[in-house]
């Protein structure tokens, strides 16, 4: 079990002091897999490094079943490390990079040969680096990371540097694996879809601080502010006092589906809305429209082509909206974009 | 949960140990420091302070009065400025042919663009007294081109510092060039810009860090030319390093010499300073995306003319050398054949030497090799102490300055290097005299600063990620060393050791003192026989200079091969495509 006490990370770049990480308390239990979600520069990657033993903790504890790593160095911490862009080594072969941290007795082979059928790339072994695609690259990343069968493996934005079509397939061969070996691990990334399909608990991070932690499923439906909500994908935030009937009251985050033009449902018994269209626009998932109700703008989904100015009723979706713990105001409402 | 079992046995527990650990760190990183210090300091900062001590210390006391008298000679103020602007000069007419060059040999591609690489490659390699005695021949009036009346005259001695440093500014600059992102250049051609604007506004400020770092190294070596200036001045063109020569070993005026040799060290040092900050720029810009241009444009064509006619120009005095050597002058007449080289074995005409020729290459191969071996060890060292980052200010401005001391003797002349060791290994407890080993230390120390230039900068451009994934996978920071520094640098490391093979081979300067006439190498021994009049001794020494620059080509080409035959990557690279480092 990985237990992260009041860390902080401080740099020091030229006169200026930056706290990269700032006493964050972080427990991952066994088997758990851990999304640190924050965007670019929330000190997400520091964090990593840190329990690595790459970034020396300024104050805090980094403790591993009850045993503080602060004077364990890196290379016997026994944690795995997988970076942005696979850092395998240019100069040994697929199987050199993979069995590289492996003891050389043994079944090594066998081993390898495991690690790569594990991994989606059987008879890769004798492979040089350079002739490797990005996929096949961090996944011989991912098997190098794996053989050790480190006691915490810890990814580093793994699929940051891969296209959208291979960063899905990725994601479910790191799940699967993950899955498949039980290995605890925490997973660093700034896209929150990667961060719920592969973790148990995500910690969003924001300025160096956990903003908000919990399961998927909890950020999901009750993220703690505007900023939460924003991050996690909710696309309008109302303040308390937005006074729009048959919403709910209290501060609102509303995704596009919350909201929706549909005969059927307007004619069953669930609330609705009166609004008028004040903007049109087709995407691959329906038409995206802009409707202004009671001096808001908000998002709705429609599966027929309204014109700009049609009055509309919107049925009411409760599971595309979360209700906000803290009011962010009546500035906060910005409209749709 | 399923990977706990292994947990305990291999983990540390204990935060002790790994307080042990690093102290045990603490301890390697300074015993490894150790190494090039003490070398350094017993070998270089105390003889060269003891020369300085002999000429400018007076009953304890300094005498900068000295440095008014010494510099307010004319002549010596005549020497300063010469040495200046035949450096300035020299490095001027290196970029305007080099610049053409690197293109051509980096950024276009033709048949036969690897063997012209290593053609030109070749004159950086030999020894200035090999190169020295072929231009002397090439001009003199009985030479190819003597009509021309170059004999003894500046241009001569230019021309000879842009054969031997020509290709610095090709590799430094081509390696920089190969590097260059051509988006760049075809973004600003597509906002508008016309070839030549693109290269003045883009390619040209891109490539200013090489072409400055080039040009200041070709200035260095240009301004403390020894062998050529020794060989070709003919006593009417001197520079600071042959006049620190005349005023130890002619007129025995260590004042001066010691006065001159600090002259030469605070600009070496300026020098080195302004380039260290260019080349920190040229680092990073190092191995970037880069296209290469499938044969000759039109546009390359200028480029392509220069190129072939340097190259062929080149060739030249190489010929002159090699073919006259093989012309023989008796008492008949001239006539061609192996005398020349038969005389190597000889004690030489009027038996002018202790020992033949074959016996002096022999001391050169032996002393070359135990200096390269010295050499490189210090060198890299000192190279796997630079390349680390400390966290803290006052960690980098240690290693900054340690970096500082150890390119010292780059600027440090020869000479006094040499006479130093003289005068400060005479009495005990460091009685030395005529010891033998003195000759490889001085010469390994000569060519320890160009080991460095070669291993550091793949060092430091090595991806620290890979060191961490190595250490995150259980290796220890010595194994971490061997697993990935070691393999990643082999190749500089392999053109690191021919380099100092070659440098102590064609070492005059420090030599010179220290080799005793019984144990003289072999360009000691060329400069004596043409120290001497006699055509056969002239014939001699043009042989014993062919087989000297034969033996440093095949060096270079012997550590080529194997490099070669143990790559394992498929790098292209040659061993000395690394000399852009420095």
């Amino acid at each position: 079990m990985l237990e992260i006490a009041g860390l902080s990370v401080r740099f020091v770049t030229g006169a200026r002091a930056v706290t990269a990480v700032d006493e964050v308390d972080l427990v991952v239990p066994d088997g758990d897999v851990l999304a640190l979600l924050g965007p670019s520069g929330c000190g997400k990657s520091t964090l990593l490094r840190a329990i690595a033993g790459i970034e020396r903790p300024s104050a805090g504890h980094i403790c591993w079943d009850g045993t503080d790593l602060a004077h364990t160095p890196i290379h016997r911490r026994r944690f795995g490390l997988m970076f942005q862009d696979g850092a395998l080594f240019p100069h040994r072969t697929v199987a050199g990079n993979i069995g590289y941290g492996l003891p050389v007795r043994g079944d090594r082979p066998a081993e390898i040969d495991h690690l790569l059928e594990l991994v989606g790339l059987p008879g890769y072994g004798q492979r040089r680096i350079h002739e490797l695609s990005g996929g096949q690259a961090q996944r011989v990343a991912l098997a190098r990371a794996l053989a050790t069968k480190p006691r915490l493996l810890l990814l580093d934005e793994p699929l940051a540097a891969l296209d959208a079509a291979l960063r899905s397939r990725m994601l479910e061969v790191i799940r699967d694996v993950l899955a498949a070996t039980g290995t605890t691990a925490v997973f660093v990334t700034h896209d929150q879809q990667e961060a719920f399909a592969i973790a148990n608990t995500v910690a969003l991070m924001r300025d160096g601080r956990i903003h908000q932690r919990g399961a998927p499923v909890e950020l999901w439906r009750a993220p703690l502010d505007a900023w939460a909500a924003r991050f996690v994908g909710y696309q309008l935030i109302l303040p308390a006092a937005h006074g729009i009937r048959g919403l709910p009251a209290g501060p609102l985050a509303l995704r596009p589906g919350a909201l929706r033009v549909d005969a059927a449902a307007v004619a069953g018994p669930a609330p609705t809305l009166l609004g008028v269209v004040s903007r049109v626009r087709a995407t691959p998932e329906g038409v995206v429209l802009a409707v202004a109700v009671g001096g808001h703008v908000l998002p709705a989904i429609a599966s027929e082509l309204p014109q700009v100015g049609d009055e509309v009723r919107l049925a009411v979706d409760p599971a595309g909206m979360a209700p906000l713990a803290v009011d962010p105001g009546p500035t906060q409402g910005r409209p749709p974009h | 949960m399923s990977v706990a079992p292994v947990t305990a046995e291999r983990g540390p527990r204990l935060p002790g140990r790994g307080m042990s650990g690093s102290a045990w760190r603490t301890a390697g990183l300074l015993a490894s420091a150790a190494v090039p210090v003490v070398s350094l300091g017993l070998f270089f900062l105390y003889p060269v302070g003891s020369l300085l001590g002999r000429g400018l210390l007076v009953d304890g006391s300094w005498q900068l009065q000295a440095f008014a008298d010494v510099l307010g000679r004319s002549r010596i103020q005549q020497i300063l400025w010469f040495t200046l602007w035949q450096a300035a000069a020299s490095a001027g007419l290196c970029l305007l042919l080099g610049l053409p060059g690197a293109y051509m040999l980096y950024r276009c591609s033709f048949p036969g663009r690897g063997l012209v690489r290593a053609l030109v490659t070749i004159p950086f390699v030999l020894p200035t007294v090999v190169v020295g005695l072929a231009f002397r021949t090439l001009f003199a009036d009985d030479g190819l081109l003597g009509s021309w009346g170059w004999d003894g005259s500046v241009g001569a001695i230019l021309a000879a510092h842009v054969f031997l440093n020509y290709v610095v500014v090709v590799r430094t600059v081509g390696a920089s060039w190969a590097g260059l992102d051509d988006r760049e250049v075809l973004a600003a051609r597509s906002l508008g810009a016309g070839p030549v604007r693109a290269f003045v506004t883009v390619t040209l400020p891109a490539l200013a860090p090489a072409v400055l770092g080039a040009a200041s190294m070709v200035f260095l070596f240009c301004a403390t030319s020894f062998g050529i200036m020794l060989v070709m001045g003919g006593g009417r063109y001197s520079t600071l390093e042959t006049e620190i020569y005349r005023q130890t070993v002619d007129i025995f005026d260590l004042r001066t010499a010691a006065v001159l040799s600090v002259v030469q060290i605070v600009g070496v040092a300026v020098l080195l300073v302004v380039t260290g900050l260019l080349r920190s720029r040229a680092e990073a810009t190092w191995r970037t995306a880069s296209t290469l241009r499938r044969g000759i444009t039109r546009g390359a064509v200028p480029a392509a003319l220069i190129t072939a006619a340097t190259v062929l120009a080149m060739a030249v005095p190489l010929a002159v050398l090699v073919v006259r050597s093989l012309r023989t002058q008796t008492s008949a007449g001239t006539g061609w054949g192996l005398d020349n080289y038969r005389a190597l074995g000889t004690l030489g005409a009027d038996n002018i030497m202790l020992v033949p020729v074959t016996t002096a290459l022999g001391n050169s191969v032996r002393a070359a090799m135990f200096a390269a071996i010295g050499a490189l060890l210090v060198g890299l060292v000192v190279s796997a102490l630079l390349a680390r980052r400390p966290r803290s200010i006052a960690g980098r401005r240690l290693l900054s300055s340690v970096d500082a001391v150890m390119m010292l003797p780059l600027g440090v002349s020869a000479v006094t290097v040499g006479f130093g060791f003289l005068i400060a290994f005479d009495s005990a407890p460091l009685d030395w005299r005529g010891e033998p080993w003195l000759v490889p230390v001085a010469q390994g120390l000569v060519a320890m600063p160009l080991v460095v230039r070669m291993i550091l900068p793949v060092l430091r451009s090595t991806d620290d990620r890979l060191r961490q994934a190595a250490a995150v996978l259980g290796s220890s920071p010595l194994r971490v060393w061997r697993d990935v520094d070691l393999p990643i640098v082999s190749r500089a490391l392999a053109g690191a050791a021919a380099f100092a093979f070659v440098i102590p081979m064609g070492e005059f300067g420090a030599t010179s003192f220290l080799a005793t006439p019984q144990n003289p190498t072999l360009p000691v021994v060329i400069g004596r026989l043409i120290s001497r009049p006699g055509a056969a001794n002239t014939g001699t020494a043009l042989a014993a200079a062919t087989v000297l620059a034969v033996t440093c080509v095949l060096a270079v080409l012997l550590v080529e091969s194997l490099v070669r035959r143990g790559d394992r990557r498929g790098d292209r690279r040659n061993t000395v495509d690394h000399l852009g480092g420095f």
